[in-house]
């Protein structure tokens, strides 16, 4: 295939009049040429074409050059000239020959200097009294800041949750102190060896059966813990005595609504065993077992409150630590739109106080005029407070 | 740009920019809206920005959110208000500043965010045109029109007193 076609031959005509084609393509070229007529006639146009030079008859040029050369920029004694040395002076433009030349200048003239005085004025100072007061709302907190905010929230929440676990699952424990402070015993008394019953007249020895009972009662208590969940813990008894009356009901027992107590009374006969076992030894009068058991017995015994499972059936005896699992479980635990929050465990546990204590705590968010969460209040009878929720960077 | 590098920008430069707003719109709430607008946007690029240009991104901010709500709120202001807001010398000075603000606050907003940036903030030519997206030239053109238009306002003022 020849060098030259007729898809390139316009390349190579341009540059055979532009000069820039050595002998061989320029024979190259003519060759082709005379291989295609047609193209050899738009060969000579175009060189015809080519050797005729333009002529530029409409360029514009700017006739007032002259106004445009100046023989000293700065010093014509001109208006505008005047002005804008002024302002240059103003500004820090002009070097320092200039700035000598341009006062020697108004010196001498006061109307230049009253001019100049005007410029002068037009330099505005800042007020520094008005300052930016809502710095606080453009502060942002540091991680650290931020770490140590939500560590104290997470410490708030967990002694909160906390105490409220434990102040209503805790187990009323019958210590010596419990009882003798208490005054769960009001009297010690004893049956004669007609089965009457009479108090204790000699003090020293209703102490020192106290002070016995005392000491054993601790025993007492701590197996009952020790044992299993059927055996009776948490037995707080208040023993009214009515020294007047002779019956068998002379002692009656009333049991508190927190009070915990199996149906069974089996446990509560053996222990009540024990204190009469004590007593017997350290007194010389006879105790009898069965006439002290019955009266000690609580006269109207509570159902059971101590389920084996938690399941909620009947609300009226539902353990505290029963209903929070219930409701941990219901409302935290369990997968829901609102998640695992650390407000909502504070909810649960208020609500639980609430309904013990009768008190009127509160924990509620707030929300703005977006309806996004702006801060979290705490309110009760004593204390209140808020925390605002930090929007995250 | 660290946390507390940014607050200490706050610290720093939100008074300037405050001021600087404050005398182009002479509305407080709006200006603090801008002011808190360009810090908004800083702490959003404080990743992007170094700490040695926070002034000028903090004005350059400033300033474009600026001229927004100006021509915004030109757009819908009336006619008749308009030409109210010219506002003609209508009683005595109590000295050069108060002359001086009524002077500025008849400059264009470009010629007024010049020269403040300029007195104010010592901005040179050609920050001062990276502020307001300019060039050199045009700054230096905006600022002398601007104080020959104050000298001339301060000295009709002394001709009638």
């Amino acid at each position: 295939m020849s060098v030259i076609n007729r898809d390139n031959y316009e390349e190579f005509i341009v540059d055979y009049y532009d000069g820039n084609l050595n002998s061989l393509y320029e024979e190259i070229l003519m060759e082709f040429l005379d291989d295609n007529p047609e193209l050899k006639r738009e060969f000579k146009e175009f060189g015809e074409m080519m050797s005729t030079p333009e002529i530029i008859t409409s360029s514009p040029i700017f006739l007032e050059k002259e106004s445009l050369l100046r023989d000293n920029l700065y010093l014509e004694n001109e208006e505008s000239n005047f002005n804008e040395l002024c302002i240059a002076n103003i500004e820090g433009d002009l070097s320092e020959n200039e700035k000598q030349l341009f006062e020697e200048m108004i010196e001498d003239d006061d109307a230049m200097s009253r001019e100049f005085n005007y410029f002068s004025l037009t330099k505005v100072t800042a007020d520094s009294s008005i300052i930016f007061t809502n710095k606080d709302k453009i502060h942002k907190k540091s991680q650290r800041q931020l770490t140590l905010y939500y560590s104290s929230m997470a410490a708030a929440a967990s002694i909160v949750l906390f105490f409220g676990i434990r102040l209503f699952t805790s187990e009323p424990s019958i210590t010596p102190n419990y009882i003798a402070d208490n005054n769960k015993i009001t009297t010690i008394v004893a049956l004669d060896n007609n089965n009457n019953i009479k108090p204790i007249e000699n003090k020293a020895l209703e102490l020192s059966v106290k002070k016995s009972i005392k000491s054993k009662t601790i025993d007492v208590a701590k197996e009952t813990k020790s044992n299993k969940r059927t055996k009776l813990s948490g037995l707080v008894t208040k023993r009214i005595i009515n020294k007047n009356s002779s019956s068998e009901n002379l002692i009656k027992a009333e049991s508190k609504k927190t009070e915990y107590s199996k149906e069974a009374d089996v446990t509560p006969i053996k222990r009540v065993e024990r204190r009469v076992k004590l007593i017997a030894s350290k007194t010389s009068l006879k105790l009898q077992m069965n006439a002290i058991p019955k009266r000690l017995i609580i006269q109207k015994p509570t159902k059971s409150r101590i389920n084996n499972n938690y399941n909620i059936k009947d609300e009226e005896y539902v353990p505290i630590r029963n209903f929070i699992a219930n409701k941990v479980d219901k409302n935290i635990i369990t997968p829901t739109k609102k998640g695992f929050r650390l407000v909502n465990i504070a909810k649960v546990i208020v609500v639980g106080v609430n309904a013990i204590t009768g008190s009127e705590m509160s924990i509620e968010q707030k929300k703005d005029s977006n309806g996004k969460y702006v801060k979290t209040e705490f309110s009760s009878g004593l204390l209140a407070f808020s925390v605002p929720v930090n929007k995250k960077k | 740009m660290t946390v507390e590098e940014y607050n200490k920008s706050v610290k720093l430069y939100s008074d300037n920019v405050y001021r600087f707003i404050l005398k182009n719109t002479k509305d407080a709430d709006e200006a603090k809206d801008i002011v808190q607008d360009a810090y908004e946007k800083l702490w959003v690029k404080a990743s992007d920005v170094e700490y040695s240009k926070v002034k000028s991104y903090l004005f350059t901010a400033a300033y474009h959110t600026m001229i927004d709500k100006i021509r915004k709120n030109k757009r819908l202001t009336s006619i008749e208000d308009f030409h109210s807001e010219i506002g003609t010398f209508s009683g005595q000075y109590s000295d050069l500043n108060s002359v001086l603000s009524e002077a500025l606050g008849r400059l264009s907003e470009i010629q007024r965010s010049v020269i403040l940036l300029r007195d104010y903030e010592g901005y040179s030519y050609g920050e001062i045109a990276k502020i307001t997206d300019l060039s050199e030239s045009q700054v230096k053109v905006y600022i002398y029109r601007g104080r020959l238009a104050l000298k001339k306002y301060i000295g009709s003022i002394e001709t009638l007193v």
